[in-house]
């Protein structure tokens, strides 16, 4: 990546969500690998790597979690689009869920509120 | 879209070096429309490839790593680097394997006949080779020569320098027995062992086949000819005229009194009734040539 020393942690982060942003982006509309970068450069994941949507798509292919198909193109060969299956609208919900309680959990500590307690401290 | 610039050609080239090691199918699933999808990227960028997405061996990576593909799937090297060339023997060396499968008991044997020749002082006891009788005895030599096998085949696997002494002492051996073979009479008349009642066998299933006189048969008639030189063991060979029956032997070659081989064929020139009573075959028949075999082969006869 030719990104900055201080975006590495972001793409460090990014990491352990990469399934549940690509599976995001694709539940609402079917798209090509470039697609899933624009729609999630556009959402505000600006440093998401090119070749981590790639391998990620590739890989929740592999478990059966997008499907995907080929459609010709006005402007060179048939771009291959990624759609979920049903495993995949599944694993997204469940992922959702999962990222909700990490999320809250997170904020909490970072806000503080969980670490109020001489027990936590310990 | 229709033309690829050079970077991206060498920036996907590059990333599928970086993949070399991945299964095909892996491969194929990660890399299929490398080139399409790096040529939107440029469009749409308006920048180098490298700066947007990094090297080609950090996207590699990535695209490896999100993959879930994180080691090298395949222990082989990259196809650019060959393979280490396979040892190649010299055919000298071939050679020389291939007769040491053998090489063991012609050795054996050399050391027996060598130590049987030294040994001997009795230059006849030689005529019983191939078997060399060892101090003279006969019987010792067998034993020798077995013994001296079996120690050549035991020795095959120590050092050179002793198999190198071994081998000499053979070949000195077989130098000898050469030599007293050659000053032995009994060796130098029938070296072979071959007797003079086989030569004579031989000789006598190859003797060439007895003379015959040949009786005169003309005037006879054609069948009485036929049986006469075919019980004396001779080939006939009948010419002329239209019919085989009824006719008479007017000529015969060789003629009568003559000696040939058993076997051999006798020239019957015969007529016919009607050219013995017109002396003119009619035109339109061709001359025949008919071939009787001797008695005692394997034709029933005319």
């Amino acid at each position: 990546m030719a990104a900055p020393p201080s975006t590495l942690e972001t793409t460090q982060l990014l990491k352990g969500v990469m399934d549940l942003v690509v599976l995001a982006a694709l539940s609402r509309a079917d798209g090509y690998g470039y697609d899933v970068v624009r729609r999630l450069r556009v959402a505000g994941l600006g440093e998401i790597g090119d070749a981590s949507v790639y391998g990620t798509l590739r890989r929740l292919f592999s478990q059966g979690l997008v499907t995907s198909y080929l459609i010709p193109s006005d402007e060179g060969p048939a771009r291959k689009y990624y759609g979920l299956t049903k495993l995949g609208h599944k694993a997204l919900d469940a992922h959702t869920t999962q990222w909700n309680e990490f999320a809250a959990t997170i904020g909490e500590i970072v806000s503080g509120d969980a670490l109020s307690s001489d027990e936590a401290l310990r | 879209m229709t033309t690829m610039a050079p970077s991206v050609a060498s920036f996907a080239t590059a990333v599928r070096i970086a993949m070399a090691d991945l299964d095909e199918p892996d491969r194929v699933a990660l890399l299929d429309g490398l080139e399409d999808h790096l040529a939107e990227i440029v469009e749409e960028n308006e920048q180098p490839l490298d700066v947007v997405l990094g090297s080609p061996e950090q996207y590699a990576a990535e695209l490896r790593r999100s993959a879930g593909i994180t080691a090298r799937r395949r222990t082989l090297p990259p196809p650019t680097i060959a393979p280490p060339p396979a040892p190649v023997l010299s055919p000298v060396r071939a050679a020389v394997d291939a007769l040491a499968t053998g090489w063991w008991l012609l050795r054996g044997i050399g050391v027996a006949f060598g130590v049987g020749v030294w040994t001997s002082r009795d230059a006849d006891a030689l005529s019983a080779f191939p078997i060399v009788p060892v101090l003279d005895q006969l019987w010792l030599g067998p034993i020798v020569l077995g013994a001296s096998v079996v120690v050549s085949w035991w020795i095959r696997r120590l050092a050179f320098a002793w198999r190198a002494i071994a081998t000499l002492v053979a070949v000195a051996g077989l130098i000898a027995l050469s030599v007293e073979v050659g000053r032995t009479p009994a060796l130098v008349e029938n070296p072979t062992g071959i007797t003079m009642t086989t030569v004579a066998t031989t000789i006598a299933t190859f003797s060439p086949p007895p003379r015959i006189e040949v009786p005169n048969v003309t005037g006879l008639d054609i069948d009485d000819a036929i049986a006469v030189l075919r019980s004396l063991g001779f080939a006939i060979e009948i010419t002329g005229g239209t019919a085989l029956d009824a006719g008479i032997v007017l000529t015969q070659e060789p003629a009568g009194g003559t000696s040939l081989d058993a076997g051999s064929s006798i020239k019957l020139g015969v007529t016919t009734e009607l050219s013995a009573t017109t002396s003119t075959p009619p035109p339109s028949s061709p001359p025949f040539t008919v071939l009787v075999p001797p008695l005692g082969t394997t034709t029933t006869g005319p």
